[in-house]
């Protein structure tokens, strides 16, 4: 086998004649080996180390890829799809070079929108904010979910992520979400998964459910683009309801906070429960380290709820209101307040209305140049402690505390994410230990990190079942025997 | 005219961004330029903030001045029940969803109610 560390990309075949070829394949306008090109791919916002590609192409068609991925493989050359680079986990650093396959510039159709089944075909460079335009302003009955990601942040990507969005509490991660997808093996071959599968040809009408047959769309989620190359991805959407609002709790308290996002998540009255604490507000008014003063609250939690009818929404809101007050009541917390959201973050200021008007672009996110974070699900159970531990490792090593709690399908399980904001290049070290601190801290309490950058999922294979450790080298050497896709990532 | 320093706690943040939005109004500043009051504004069951007015210029403090000339107790759902329009406050004031401490300055009272339902109208609009 391979080792992809010591590799060298050109080793079959001169540079130079890579370039001429990318070129037939593109045209010289979509392809670049300029270092001021290229530049911009060599890094994201996060710690993650740097490492410059070798070319990036913009394809526009599927035949394009399937030609790249062909001539990739038959030359071992590296390939690492790419969209916009919002991961937050330095994903689509191309650790060994290569060539940066760049989707989010000319691979933006919105296929379909299959208005009666409820589900868009997307390529992968269709954006938040893209898909939520195209809704609002054609399908006014559709929604779908939106996360904290920015506008132009790639659905399609997120999706093979398990991203999460305000619609978790009711339907679940992002990959949930998936109905089928179209995908380059390295062959060149095109695979589709899902309902679409029964019909030989690509037909925009029938990609209406995933299962019941073999979950193929499983080897390709999760997997950070090294397994394949998607093109198409069949998303479910939802009924737009007609009625809407957003509550706020103030909490004081970890556990009562832990309590209230698996207690509010299993009313399956709300599409999401998301809590942060006290600080981040302070951020949105632009306060870059804020402290938090001894008699405020800890937690300010986040609900949005929504009826097709009056009646419904009302009992919506009053069944969540009931399961607050029997929490209040039974942990005497006499300062837990629970409110109109809309209303309170009008009375904030303006910058407040963003957190639950989505997609945006929340500032407090990018008032720093660097930005990383330890994302896991988490089992709802040990949110407490986690919140505790996490927010005192924000103390110890002086950096603005920032956690960000989720439920996740009735509380099934949630996501708790502490979030680090800091002087890229000058903060990188300190940062560096804190991830790791994080790390050890969740890793304890047996949270499954997401979107997980290569050094954190060297420390999940330390501790995790050896077994599925070789399952996982056993697919992908199946999958990608030449190490083409987006080599490096989970150390394959 | 100017608020002169910059609040370290939530509420007083809120207030702050309240207050600015009037910095400009001239009924405000006519309001407060010869202005001498120390209000005290708690959220039932958060905590007081202390704003005081000084001939023109406000300042924000957390937690409450031991000498103030008005206090204002107010639940969170009066609080943003007037902000939504739905509160009046005299009926807040008999459900005892506001209750004053200094009361007999009835002037203070109606002033400062003045200014927080102008600012608050003005947020929400
Ligand atoms: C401020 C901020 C807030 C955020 N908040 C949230 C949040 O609330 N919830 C959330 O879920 N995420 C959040 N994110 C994360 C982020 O937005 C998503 O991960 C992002 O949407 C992925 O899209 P992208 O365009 O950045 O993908 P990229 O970073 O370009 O790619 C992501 C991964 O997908 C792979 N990939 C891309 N395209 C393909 C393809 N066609 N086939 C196969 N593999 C592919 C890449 O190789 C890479 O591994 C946030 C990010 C930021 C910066």
């Amino acid at each position: 086998m391979l080792d992809v560390k010591e590799r060298n990309v050109f080793k079959s075949i001169e540079k130079e004649k890579v370039l001429n070829e990318l070129v037939k394949i593109f045209g010289k306008n979509n392809v670049s080996d300029k270092s001021h090109d290229l530049y911009p791919y060599s890094y994201d916002m996060t710690e993650s180390p740097r490492h410059m590609p070798d070319f990036v192409v913009l394809p526009e068609t599927v035949s394009e890829i399937v030609q790249l991925v062909k001539f990739c493989n038959s030359h071992e050359i590296p390939i690492v799809p790419y969209v916009s680079g919002n991961n937050v986990g330095g994903l689509t650093i191309p650790q060994h070079g290569g060539i940066m396959c760049d989707m989010g510039k000319r691979m933006k159709k919105i296929i379909k929108v299959h208005e009666s089944n409820m589900y868009a075909i997307l390529e992968p460079g269709v954006t938040f904010g893209q898909l939520k335009k195209v809704l609002d302003e054609n399908y006014p009955n559709l929604k779908y979910g939106y996360a904290y990601a920015p506008p132009y942040a790639s659905v399609v990507a997120n999706v093979l992520l398990t991203g999460l969005t305000n619609l978790s509490c009711s339907y679940g991660g992002m990959a949930d979400w998936i109905n089928g997808l179209e995908v380059i093996l390295n062959s060149g071959d095109i695979v589709r998964t899902g309902s679409c599968f029964i019909s030989k040809e690509f037909k925009d009408d029938n990609w209406f459910v995933r299962y019941p047959i073999p979950d193929l769309t499983g080897l390709f989620v999760g997997w950070q683009g090294m397994t394949g190359i998607v093109t198409k991805c069949a998303v479910q959407l939802w009924p737009k309801k007609e009625f809407n609002t957003a509550l706020l709790a103030i909490v004081y308290g970890s556990e009562t906070c832990a309590e209230l996002i698996r207690e509010f998540g299993r009313t399956e009255c709300c599409e999401d429960v998301s809590a942060v604490n006290l600080e981040v507000a302070k951020m949105g008014y632009g306060i870059t380290k804020p402290k938090k003063l001894e008699k405020e609250p800890d937690y300010a939690l986040f609900v949005s709820i929504s009826g097709n009818t009056k009646e419904l929404f009302d009992a919506k809101i009053n069944y969540v209101t009931k399961v607050f007050e029997k929490i209040k009541e039974r942990t005497k917390n006499k300062k837990l307040l629970l409110t109109n959201f809309i209303t309170f973050a009008k009375i904030l200021g303006k910058e407040f209305s963003q957190f639950y008007d989505l997609p945006g672009v929340l500032t407090p996110l990018y008032d720093w140049n660097g930005l990383t974070w330890v994302g896991s699900y988490a089992n709802p159970d040990n949110l407490g402690p986690l919140m505790d531990k996490c927010y005192k490792l924000f103390k110890e090593y002086d950096i603005g505390p920032i956690l960000y709690m989720k439920s996740m399908k009735s509380s099934h399980y949630c996501i708790f994410r502490p979030i680090v904001r800091y002087q890229k290049y000058k903060e990188e070290e300190k940062v560096k230990e804190l991830q790791k601190k994080f790390l050890e801290v969740m890793l304890e309490y047996d949270c499954v990190p997401y979107k997980a950058p290569i050094w954190m999922t060297e420390k999940v294979k330390e501790r995790c079942d050896p077994n599925w450790v070789k399952l996982l080298e056993k697919i992908k050497d199946t999958m990608d025997p030449n190490k083409i896709f987006n080599p490096g990532r989970w150390g394959l | 005219m100017k608020i002169i320093n910059e609040p370290q706690d939530l509420i007083g943040l809120a207030l702050k961004n309240l207050l600015t939005s009037l910095i400009n109004e001239n009924e405000f500043k006519k309001n407060i330029n010869k202005w001498k009051r120390v209000i005290i504004v708690e959220i039932k069951g958060l905590y007081p903030v202390t704003i005081v007015f000084n001939n023109g210029e406000i300042s924000i403090e957390y937690d409450e001045r031991p000498k103030y000339h008005l206090k204002i107790i107010i639940t969170l759902g009066a609080f943003i029940g007037i902000a939504e329009g739905n509160v009046g406050l005299i009926s807040a004031f008999l459900k005892g969803q506001i209750k004053a401490k200094k009361i007999y300055r009835i002037f203070t009272i109606l002033k400062f109610q003045n200014i927080l339902f102008t600012a608050l109208k003005k947020a929400m609009a």
